[in-house]
């Protein structure tokens, strides 16, 4: 008897610590599966970022090896010079205007694209081939497009207007609108094609019943899509916003290169010239960790107001 | 009540309004179709027209004395060379991205842990510091593992940033599929790695098409990485190429134009060719 209870004590402690070990292994379950991205992304990107951060505290010179800590010098001198304020001004511009361009144009082409008509399906793949053109052959194209005497852009200006054609990317009040009316031209196809999806999944009971309650089709768009589809315009805010202001560059580098007169300089354009082309890498660094900051700052915030405005709502 | 003739001219009024309607709507659509394709169209105007017309106005709107020696002066020399190099970096990245992206993209899919939540925060978290900074780091570790100036190396810079857009697409074309198929095969004895790679993978085959022709389109076009890693010539790839034709006096114009063309025709043709795929997918990650 006594050594019978002992055996099936023993046993269910046994079975217990299989269930806990299985439990256990439940748990790590999701890791497992996240350990490539964790260890790609570890080695790749919060590595480097760890190492830029560090080096932000630092003065470095061209001598290799040469690094002097200097503790917050590096973001004193940014935040006190008129070429970052001035970056920063560029930089938000360029992000809301292009943010808020290809939001509109996308859901407006979508709102179109909704619609019947013939040759619909073969139209909605030709409005997405900007998306899919590289960036150099892009800004290649719209660097000649643009040219003041002989771009097609340029002539066509000179023919509808009296006066001759502006030069384009040499003017600073028209460089920064030709950069962000390209960069807007490249984005409005994503914004286009998750619009259309969500337009699609909109229940057609909706517009009917606006309508027997005799609501205009401007009221119906206010009430009905806007709502429907704030989903898609939050993940869309979120990522163009985030590549508009910390990480286009390769545009505005081969059109205008920041000029002319800094006017199309944005931060990631003052960050790659403070790197590799006056080598100060120390300052390149509180530069970049400024831009994580306001960043992270912005993406955090746009989620949790979106967060807690969805829980309220559900 | 109206009269008969004053319902007449209601009719026709609204019939002439939504006459001017639809007018309005085909005049936008033909607008934006012309400001689309307009700039891929100018690329071959440039690239086959003879040089004599270059700077010849007014422009014509068919390419004047089209003669294919632009291109073929960019296929026989080193187009075809550069294309591979591209080649080879494109699939390399959009196949890691796709073996590496899956298996994450399925964590933050299927599981609701805290952990998990905070594993998709940094990878979003990824998108935060500018590229130029992050480079001098990652060009170090490149040096330090030989792989500085080599193909493999750029694979590998490429994939840091492709990496978490790509997993995000694929995280939402998981999102789109029900979760009772794995469960149901998972009842059967399957185990979750077994359950990802016989139901759940074969359902999302079109969508994981769409989210490696992404990786692809990246990587192909990409200029910063290929400018700071690669410098040998032999191991150029069309971006480095296409911009080595900027010289100090001006872009020689009918070399850009000519190898532009063929450097945006692949990614183009490809992806026209499964956009389908393409759409369906980001559609499936919206309905959720």
């Amino acid at each position: 008897m006594v050594s019978r209870g002992l055996r099936s004590s023993d046993a269910s402690t046994a079975s217990r610590q299989l269930r806990a070990s299985k439990r256990t292994w439940r748990r790590l379950t999701p890791y497992a599966f996240l350990a490539p991205t964790i260890v790609a992304l570890g080695l790749g990107n919060a590595i480097p970022v760890a190492i830029a951060v560090r080096l932000s505290f630092y003065h470095t010179s061209l001598a290799a090896g040469d690094e002097q800590f200097v503790g917050l010098d590096n973001y004193r001198e940014i935040l006190h010079s008129p070429e970052f304020v001035n970056s920063l001004t560029v930089t938000a511009k360029f992000t809301l205007t292009t943010v808020i361009g290809s939001i509109a144009i996308g859901l407006g082409l979508a709102l179109l694209m909704n619609g019947r008509f013939r040759g619909r399906s073969v139209v909605r793949s030709l409005l997405l081939i900007p998306w899919a053109m590289p960036l150099v052959p892009t800004a290649m194209i719209w660097r000649w497009l643009l040219n003041p005497t002989f771009g097609l852009i340029s002539w066509f200006a000179q023919s509808v207007g009296r006066h001759g054609s502006p030069e384009w990317l040499q003017d600073p009040a028209l460089a920064l609108i030709a950069v962000i009316v390209i960069q807007i031209w490249q984005l409005y196809p994503l914004a286009m094609v998750l619009y259309l999806a969500g337009l699609q999944n909109i229940p057609h009971d909706l517009y009917e019943a606006a309508r027997v309650d005799g609501a205009g089709p401007w009221r119906a768009f206010l009430h009905i899509t806007v709502p429907s589809v704030s989903g898609i315009t939050v993940v869309l805010s979120l990522l163009i916003s985030l590549w508009a202001f910390g990480r286009t560059f390769t545009i505005i580098f081969l059109l205008t290169a920041g000029g002319p007169v800094d006017a199309t300089k944005t931060l990631t354009l003052l960050t790659y010239q403070s790197a590799f082309q006056t080598l100060q890498f120390g300052l390149a660094s509180a530069l970049g960790s400024l831009v994580f900051l306001i960043a992270a700052l912005f993406a955090t915030a746009l989620l949790v107001t979106t967060r807690s405005r969805r829980a309220a709502t559900t | 009540m109206r009269r008969p003739r004053d319902m007449m001219r209601l009719k026709t009024r609204k019939r002439r309004a939504r006459f001017a309607l639809s007018a309005l709507r085909y005049g936008v659509i033909l607008v934006s179709l012309c400001v689309a394709v307009l700039p891929l169209y100018w690329m071959l105007h440039e690239a086959v027209q003879s040089a004599a017309y270059r700077f010849v106005l007014p422009p014509s709107l068919l390419p004047r004395d089209p003669t294919p020696s632009g291109l073929i002066s960019v296929l026989s020399g080193d187009g075809p060379h550069w294309l591979l190099n591209t080649l080879v970096v494109a699939v390399g990245t959009a196949l890691l991205a796709l073996v590496i992206g899956a298996w994450g993209a399925y964590a933050l899919s299927r599981f609701t842990d805290r952990g998990v939540g905070a594993a998709a925060y940094l990878v979003l978290a990824t998108q935060f510091m500018p590229p130029a900074v992050l480079m001098i780091p990652m060009f170090r570790v490149l040096v330090d593992f030989r792989l500085d100036d080599s193909l493999p190396g750029l694979v590998l810079a490429d994939l840091v940033f492709t990496l978490p857009v790509t997993t995000w697409i694929l995280k939402s074309i998981f999102d789109a599929i029900p979760v009772d198929f794995e469960e149901a095969a998972m009842v059967d004895g399957c185990n979750r790695m077994l359950a990802l790679w016989h139901v759940v993978l074969p359902i999302t085959l079109p969508g994981i098409i769409a989210a490696g022709i992404f990786a692809f389109l990246e990587s192909w076009g990409e200029f910063m990485f290929a400018r700071t890693v690669i410098s040998d010539p032999s191991n150029w790839v069309g971006s480095i190429g296409i911009s080595s034709f900027l010289s100090e006096y001006g872009p020689r114009w009918d070399q850009v134009m000519a190898t532009a063309f063929v450097f945006t025709l692949p990614p183009v043709i490809l992806f026209l060719s499964v956009q389908k795929y393409f759409v369906a997918a980001l559609q499936g990650g919206v309905k959720g």
